[in-house]
């Protein structure tokens, strides 16, 4: 049986696309080689 | 392959150490091989149709390597499929950041902003949908279900509207219509998680399905479903019995209008006819009233025209007799003018014009003492006047004056002369019967002149020639 408010958590707003440009700013563009950078500068600064 | 130096940021071979800063760059060649694979993978779920299988393994590739461009240039492709066109072009717009140079991504940027109108209605089915899950979160289906449907109708792909559609008419009892909807998301999206539960709740009750739990439900192939043909009605109602009790309320109706129409509405028309002509009756009473009284008056008035007139005529006359006394008169003064000057034929002829029975009393006896004293000298010149003329043999004109001599002194022996010269002068013009008539007038009216015997004489001569 479909549970309406179960499902309907399960819809989430869409990025408008005024939005897009102030999404984007506040995103930082990373991706696992910057995590492990950032990672191996912390390392360093430790040591 | 070409990687990118997370140091120097250079494009570099894939080896150990990096060709420009010399830094170990080996660890970054897994990552990069990782990303490749799950973009691979999501590829192969696009080609699929399986859209949704697609998106994680292409956020896997991105995650694994940002600079992934192929990755994230099909993942805004993706997006846009779905009508997510918000989530395709921030995909797009970090890919163009990203790779300026031969980027897809940037055609695809240029598309959609060489169709503003476009663009600008899927911003509006992307608000649409917003607004109406809001609704939805507040229990308000039919306003959600009314923005729903405007968003599908501007953004047919915009799947994830669609399902909340679906949800909305499943939350309505309403499977009905949202069949068709979750068929067309599963038409562009083979793998949508929601249409496939949706669809699979729709089609078959929880109860069958947990009877069913060793058996693999397999969702069905996209294109054996056809959705005109699989929809079908829920009940057929029988209307053949009650069909008669219709006709037969009909019938009373037709009935009741009948009488209806011949007891209340015709009398009541009769009535408002009846009561026209008898107000038109009356206003034509009261024109023809007034059309007697107007004729009245117009021939009172022409009466009293007519009156004027008349007496304006009599006026007229009286006057114009008037002015002929007046004129009359003023010839008065001047034949006296003519007198005291000595010329005594103009002032006979001017008293010859005047019309005696215009003047007043007292005028016309002045006029017959003028007469009295002016015809006898003016008859007298005439007469020498003629006999000067005749003599010097200008008959016409001697004519004239003795013409004039008998209008002014008849009776007399000046006068009896000037006619017996006068016949002298037909006589001379061969006109003998002219001739003979003045003679004819000298032996009748003037015996004791002495031009008597001469008139005789001529008369016998010309009667004897004419015998001849």
């Amino acid at each position: 049986m479909i549970k309406f408010e179960k499902e309907l958590e399960k819809f989430k707003p869409v990025l408008e696309v005024n939005s897009i440009e102030d999404h984007i700013s506040n995103e930082e563009i990373k991706d696992i080689i910057d995590l492990i950078k950032m990672n191996q500068q912390v390392n360093e600064q430790g040591n | 392959m070409q990687v990118k130096c997370p140091y120097c940021n250079h494009e570099v071979e894939a080896l150990q150490y990096c060709e420009i800063c010399e830094k170990k760059i080996d660890w970054i060649i897994g990552f990069y091989e990782k990303s490749q694979y799950y973009y691979n993978k999501g590829y192969g779920h696009a080609a699929q149709r399986e859209l949704s299988l697609a998106i994680p393994n292409l956020e896997k590739a991105i995650y694994y390597n940002k600079y992934n461009i192929q990755a994230k240039n099909l993942l805004g492709l993706i997006y846009f499929e779905i009508g997510q066109v918000s989530l395709a072009l921030k995909s797009w717009i970090l890919s163009e950041a990203l790779c300026k140079e031969d980027n897809l991504a940037s055609t695809y940027i240029e598309k959609l902003q060489n169709h503003p109108k476009q663009l600008e209605s899927y911003k509006d089915s992307i608000v649409l949908y917003n607004r109406a899950l809001h609704y939805m979160q507040k229990k308000n289906d039919d306003m959600a279900i009314i923005r729903l449907k405007k968003a599908i109708h501007i953004n047919p792909n915009f799947l994830e509207a669609r399902n909340l559609l679906a949800l909305c008419y499943i939350y309505q009892k309403q499977n009905h219509k949202a069949l068709p909807h979750l068929h067309y998301v599963l038409r562009k999206d083979g793998s949508n998680t929601k249409a496939l539960h949706f669809l699979k709740e729709i089609e078959m009750p929880q109860e069958e399905i947990e009877e069913m739990s060793d058996v693999i439900i397999e969702a069905p192939h996209i294109n054996d479903l056809d959705i005109m043909t699989d929809i079908k009605p829920q009940k057929v109602i029988n209307r053949g019995g009650i069909f008669g009790h219709y006709v037969l309320y009909f019938l009373f109706g037709a009935l009741c209008m009948f009488g209806i129409q011949v007891g209340l509405i015709t009398p009541n028309k009769t009535a408002q006819l009846e009561q026209e002509l008898y107000d038109r009756t009356t206003e034509n009473t009261s024109i023809k009233v007034q059309l007697d009284t107007f004729m009245q008056d117009y021939e009172t008035k022409i009466g009293k025209l007519t009156e004027s007139n008349t007496k304006l005529l009599a006026e007229n006359e009286n006057l114009k007799q008037e002015y002929m006394k007046i004129s009359q008169e003023s010839k008065l003064w001047e034949v006296r003018m003519l007198r005291d000057k000595g010329d005594m034929k103009g002032a006979a002829e001017v008293l010859n014009n005047i019309s005696v029975s215009d003047l007043k009393e007292d005028k016309k006896t002045l006029y017959e003492e003028l007469k009295a004293s002016i015809y006898p000298k003016a008859g007298e010149a005439f007469y020498n006047e003629g006999y000067k003329l005749y003599k010097a043999e200008q008959y016409i004109d001697a004519m004239i004056q003795f013409e004039k001599t008998l209008i002014f002194i008849p009776k007399t022996k000046n006068g009896g002369n000037a006619l017996y010269y006068m016949g002298q002068i037909e006589e001379n013009n061969k006109n003998i019967s002219k001739a003979l008539q003045y003679y004819q007038i000298v032996l009748k009216d003037y015996t004791e002149t002495l031009v008597y015997k001469k008139a005789q004489e001529r008369v016998k001569e010309l009667e004897t020639q004419g015998s001849q």
